[in-house]
């Protein structure tokens, strides 16, 4: 797709591709200052341009945060109907919920350093106003500081470790059906989805739809429907899963696999 | 105003770039703390299912018959005996039958991890007859699996049982249940060399044991005809008449036995076709071993093979569609698979040794056979496509699979020297994975079982 969006401006873009534009380098931001006077209009856009330059430099946090929104939703949605039902202790809602700010703020985060006086004004004036709204900024952040950002090798690391844990607890509990099959069907897995509190407790567990259908369909397949569904029920709670990182393991899907072909 | 142009049209394109590099660090965000986690569960624990089988409650009147301990330990039997299933200690269950006739209190019967409970009523009806209403519980999903509700005469009250054992299985594994069912047999008594061979009948479970021959000639290879009114069987009684070796008829309902047609030669290896119309057998012509196909209605033989080769063991596919039978016409003895009217033979077993008696799946999905190799023999299953070849069971001789409905156990013979010199030979059965075998009991030694189909209700 970049390729072709690429390829397509290359071509429909004849200036651009007589100064041999070897992407957005010095080359271009040079030109731009030899030009300076050309006009109020280009120099707007030259603004923008640099705004642009400045969030790609800071890109990796604003990035990864607003795209993570809509998932979030999904997320927070289902799990809220979870957390509500045990009420978790009201330290544990404390770290999810600074991290959903942490989101609103990275969003607004870039604009604030790009928008440059314009923006930096608007938020004083907001804080001369009314303090309060101010305060949460400066938690959020202090929180987010907290927590440096990981680098991927970390975030493996840590979705590694919890998720063995998870592997042993549920394989601890997950025996296979009766069948007195080697099961020659194309595919017996079984998905599912759950849903756990911060205290470690599964409180929901939904099967995939394309497993329920298979399942409703199938009566060789429904035993092994059932026997996901015990190992999750036997097992009830998981422990040892560290607090502090709730947030990768409060929604785990789980393929099961009975039998390694 | 070009160069206006121009300047809009570059940071257009570096917008674009800003984005696209957005779009880059996707796989990144896939790591992000909002996704769920992904686990995979590969393999599991193997190990029976702890089930419950609580005795049943019963009217005062039929108390005395016991059937409300009969029928539950039968189904307890059956289940256990499959190898699938572990039955709960009764001394622990929490409640007792009379408070089971509501739904159970589960967490009771979690305690002692029972996975699934079976429940049980039995009232009577009118002329002598018993009506037995079962459930299955599913202990950590808290709900009812299903329930059913039989009536019949108080004497059949195993076959009752039987049927009930075969609906919990079939909900439980998902797989058809084999417990309704009959196997015809060979018995053998008396000294090695004056053997005396005759052809038994039993339930699946050892029970009403009847000797269908009386002993006074050799009787092999019995087979039941898919409506299990008949049997078919390879025998030597006309020898004494001048016949030779010939393929009879027992039928089970009058007791008649019929010879299946006199030929030249000697005619052997004979199996239904699946629709039960047609016989197929081996015939010894001239020094050579064919296989024919036998109408029962006209009695009519057709040709299917052809040259001096040995080919025998003929079975059909469960759509009738395919024979499977072995043949020496490569040299060492094969397997070899052909269409209906013979035509199209395609060599299927590769391996060393000789392999034999193959038997087509009721499901279609694999072929049963005997394998004599290294000087032991083997029963061992393969695809019809002669893949992914396996032996499942082993010894002295073993041989003779036989599936039971379902395809997914079978029964076959194993005979052992004992110190004595003398020869144990015995019914076993396996199931396709090659666990779980366990002796079938009979009175006397066993040999060349016959699963027959399920039971006509």
């Amino acid at each position: 797709m970049h390729v072709i969006i690429f390829i397509f401006i290359s071509i429909t873009l004849p200036e651009i591709k007589t100064k041999e534009i070897d992407y957005i380098s010095v080359e271009i931001i040079n030109e731009e200052i030899k030009e300076e006077k050309i006009s109020q209009k280009t120099t707007e856009i030259k603004k923008k341009v640099k705004e642009v330059k400045k969030v790609e430099i800071k890109a990796p946090p604003p990035k990864q945060k607003p795209l993570n929104i809509p998932i979030r939703k999904e997320n927070i949605e289902v799990a809220k109907k979870e957390n509500i039902k045990p009420k978790p202790p009201q330290k544990k809602p404390k770290i999810i919920m600074p991290k959903e700010k942490k989101v609103e703020k990275t969003i607004k985060k870039p604009e604030k350093q790009k928008n440059d006086d314009f923006f930096d004004n608007m938020l004083k004036n907001l804080a001369e106003n009314d303090p309060n709204p101010i305060k949460p900024v400066k938690k959020i952040e202090s929180k987010v500081n907290t927590k440096p950002q990981r680098t991927r090798e970390e975030i493996k690391n840590i979705t590694k470790s919890i998720g063995d844990k998870i592997y042993k607890q549920i394989y601890e509990n997950y025996t296979l059906p009766p069948a007195p099959d080697l099961k020659v069907l194309n595919d017996i897995s079984v998905n599912l989805r759950i849903y756990v509190g911060p205290d470690g407790i599964i409180n929901k567990t939904i099967i995939d739809k394309i497993s329920l259908k298979k399942a409703q369909d199938d009566p060789t397949y429904l035993p092994y429907v059932e026997a996901a569904q015990r190992a999750i029920i036997k097992l009830r709670k998981f422990t040892k899963l560290p607090q502090d990182e709730y947030n990768y393991w409060k929604i785990i899907d789980i393929r099961f696999t009975p039998y390694k072909t | 105003m070009d160069k206006i142009k121009r300047h809009f049209l570059k940071y257009t394109f570096l917008i674009y770039i800003f984005f696209s590099s957005i779009l880059l660090l996707q796989p990144n965000i896939a790591l992000s703390q909002d996704e769920p986690l992904q686990i995979d569960i590969m393999g599991g624990n193997i190990q029976a299912m702890p089930i419950a089988i609580s005795y049943f409650s019963i009217e005062k009147d039929l108390k005395e018959l016991k059937l409300q301990n009969n029928i539950p330990n039968l189904i307890a039997n059956n289940l256990v005996n499959s190898g699938l299933f572990k039955l709960l200690n009764r001394d622990a269950y929490m409640q007792n039958p009379e408070q089971l006739n509501s739904s159970p209190k589960f967490r009771d019967w979690r305690i002692i991890d029972a996975q699934a409970l079976i429940t049980g009523k039995i009232s009577k009806k009118s002329g002598n007859k018993i009506n037995v209403s079962v459930e299955l519980w599913d202990i950590y999903g808290e709900k009812r699996m299903f329930g059913i509700s039989l009536s019949s005469k108080i004497k059949s009250w195993r076959r009752i049982s039987h049927i009930i054992s075969d609906k919990i299985y079939e909900r439980l594994t998902g797989e058809e249940g084999y417990f309704d069912t009959r196997i015809v047999y060979v018995s053998e008594s008396g000294a090695q060399k004056d053997r005396i061979k005759r052809l038994a009948i039993m339930d699946q479970d050892g029970a009403n044991h009847q000797y269908l021959t009386d002993g006074n000639s050799l009787v092999l290879t019995p087979r039941f005809s898919p409506t299990q009114q008949q049997i078919t069987f390879f025998s030597y009684r006309g020898v004494n008449r001048g016949i030779k070796p010939s393929v009879y008829l027992y039928n089970l309902l009058t007791g008649k036995i019929e010879i299946l047609g006199e030929f030249p030669g000697m005619s052997f290896s004979p199996r239904f076709s699946p629709d039960g119309l047609d016989l197929i057998m081996s015939l010894s012509q001239n020094g050579s071993i064919n296989i024919h196909v036998m109408n029962l209605k006209n009695r009519k033989t057709k040709q299917l093979t052809k040259g001096m080769a040995i080919d025998t063991s003929p079975s059909f596919s469960p759509d009738g569609k395919k024979i499977v039978f072995n043949s020496d016409r490569s040299g060492g003895q094969h397997l070899y698979i052909m269409d209906k009217n013979g035509k199209n033979p395609i060599r299927i077993s590769f391996g060393r040794g000789s392999y034999a008696t193959p038997v087509w799946s009721p499901r279609g999905d694999y072929i049963a056979f005997t394998k004599f190799t290294r000087g032991r023999f083997f029963i061992g299953l393969m695809h019809p496509d002669g893949s992914a070849e396996r032996l499942i069971a082993e010894g002295y001789l073993t041989e003779g699979p036989t599936w039971a409905p379902g395809g997914r156990v079978l029964s076959f013979f194993r005979q052992t020297p004992q110190k004595d010199g003398s020869m144990k030979t015995r019914l076993f059965i396996i199931d396709i994975t090659g666990n779980r075998e366990k002796e079938l009991i009979t009175p006397e030694d066993a040999s060349d079982p016959a699963w027959s189909p399920k039971n006509i209700n």
